[in-house]
């Protein structure tokens, strides 16, 4: 089978594997080319045909060849040339080049192999050496383009795959609150801290009636993908329409309790449904009086600080979320007084693990009693800080969620405020 | 991942040789113990003594067993170490666990 006359076919080939080999020949001497082509056509080769270094480079544009068999003395561009010129364009680099030469020399060769040339075959050619040359240099450009093509799959999966989760990070970034909510009877401030792009922690706080708020974090089990659709999930169970915060049938009390809204959630979330189980906080907060009524479901106990610089911790409460109901969810009450604060975080803190070891959950305490008063935000950025610093700035293995509540209790003179 | 069984009369005792049951070991771990349980295993004792951490995705694999279990009585776990049981009582999975030290005091549990 000799060159096609018609115009190029497409470069990328469907059926690459199966086709037979096109290969390139160049030299400039008609007797080469007929011969090498006489070999090769046994071969069930397709020959190209090219007398000079242009018309190669050309041809190697528009053909796409397998493999090109290049002389290197010829008039105008020479081989190196040539080889040179195809190695610089991105089209043809990958197209593996053979030297056909008189020259024996192995400084020739070297030069040739130097230029990005697979292999030599010196003149007079030998039958046998150039096809097992041909075919070995065929098999390997065969399996680099399968390799190659497979490369560029995974590539576009893997940006499909970054777009999905740049996508899903958004959808869970809006399952916390925008921004710091405007109460006047208390501030509050946060910081999240995802291992992956999304996590498993989520929180958020919800207007239940006019003077209580409803505030809640969860660590979902595991981390990334899944974890982060059952927050999902959750988030919209915890919203003030999901039906678990409040009972709008209800007469009289519509504001479930914490324990309550706990039974429910483990009604609603077995381990058998997702594979998952999560530990959970719940508080609700009367911002008028300060009193706070919480359980918790085996979830890092809340540390409250008092303005005088004691500590408690909000442990009341029952096991995981999931278990089905094996055992009772407890409901703790607390009152808080202006100047308290009351930090909530998940796991990730204490268990952060660096070259040192654990983080801890002493480290975390002492870091919380001795905050000093005054934004709330920065104490939070404080603990992340400082966890950071422990770990030298290597990323967190869990995700790492703190949030700051100082309770400033009602200013005389507006009893409707929250 | 590397587990170890032996039958006790009707009680199959797993012992489980990996140092972290992760989320890299959980769901191996969750099918080993499915597979007892459909062999027909119904009572087990898990040997925890080789383990020095349990994440959440491996908490979550102890407890599925225990609830295709049925009876929470009829899984005890022994010799975990003080990181594990912290996890435990974290979870205050250690009032619904029966856990003990050693593989012997287990099996008494079990009255085997």
């Amino acid at each position: 089978m000799h060159a096609p006359t018609e115009p190029s076919t497409p470069s990328v080939q469907p059926d690459a594997s199966t086709r037979p080999p096109r290969i390139l020949v160049v030299d400039d001497a008609p007797l080469n080319r007929k011969l090498l082509s006489a070999i090769l056509d046994r071969e069930e080769c397709q020959v190209l045909e090219a007398e000079n270094g242009e018309r190669a480079i050309s041809l190697a544009r528009t053909e796409s060849p397998d493999l090109v068999l290049l002389d290197i003395m010829m008039p105008g561009m020479d081989g190196y040339e040539v080889c040179q010129a195809l190695q610089a364009d991105e089209q043809t680099r990958s197209i593996p080049i053979i030297f056909l030469s008189a020259l024996s020399e192995t400084a020739d060769k070297v030069r040739g192999l130097e230029l990005g040339a697979v292999d030599y075959v010196t003149k007079p050619f030998d039958r046998g050496e150039v096809l097992a040359r041909v075919r070995s240099q065929v098999r390997i450009q065969r399996l680099s383009e399968s390799l190659r093509e497979a490369n560029r799959e995974l590539r576009v999966q893997a940006k499909t795959l970054q777009s999905d989760l740049a996508a899903a990070a958004d959808i869970q970034a809006a399952l916390i609150p925008r921004a710091r909510p405007e109460a006047k009877c208390f501030d509050m401030a946060w910081r999240y801290v995802p291992c992956t792009s999304i996590g498993g922690d989520v929180f958020n706080l919800v207007q239940l009636d006019e003077h209580r708020v409803g505030i809640y974090m969860l660590d979902v089990s595991g981390h990334g993908v899944p974890a982060a659709m059952v927050t999902v999930s959750v988030s919209q169970t915890l919203t003030p329409q999901g039906g678990v915060l409040t009972d709008p049938n209800a007469e009289g009390e519509q504001i479930r309790s914490p324990d309550e809204v706990m039974r429910l959630l483990d009604d609603e979330y077995p381990m058998e449904r997702f594979d998952k189980y999560f530990t959970m906080f719940y508080m609700v907060l009367d911002t008028r009086s300060g009193e706070l009524r919480y359980c918790n479901a085996a979830h890092p106990a809340p540390t409250l600080r008092r303005a005088d610089g004691s500590l408690e911790y909000l442990s009341e409460g029952g096991t995981i979320i999931g278990m089905g109901g094996v055992m009772p969810f407890d409901e703790g009450r607390v009152t808080l007084r202006p100047g308290d604060r009351l930090f909530l975080f998940t796991d990730g803190i204490a268990e952060y693990t660096g070259d040192d070891g654990e983080y801890g959950e002493e480290r975390l305490e002492e870091h919380l009693a001795a905050a000093p008063a005054g934004d709330v935000q920065q104490a939070c950025d404080e603990v992340v800080d400082s966890v950071n610093e422990f770990g030298n700035g290597r990323h967190p293995n869990d995700d790492i969620t703190i949030v700051a509540l100082e309770y400033r209790g009602r200013s005389p003179g507006d009893p409707s405020q929250t | 991942m590397h587990i170890e069984t032996n039958n006790h009369g009707d009680v199959l005792v797993v012992k489980l040789f990996e140092s972290r049951l992760d989320s890299y070991v959980a769901t191996d771990f969750r099918d080993a113990m499915d597979g007892f349980i459909s062999q027909g295993s119904e009572r087990i004792v898990l040997d925890l003594s080789k383990v020095e951490f349990v994440d959440s995705s491996g908490l979550g694999a102890i407890v599925t067993t225990q609830k295709r279990l049925g009876r929470a009585r009829d899984l005890v776990i022994c010799g975990p170490c003080e990181t594990v049981m912290r996890l435990f009582k974290l979870a205050r999975l250690d009032k619904i666990f029966q856990i003990v030290n050693t593989e012997d005091q287990a099996l008494t549990v079990l009255e085997v």
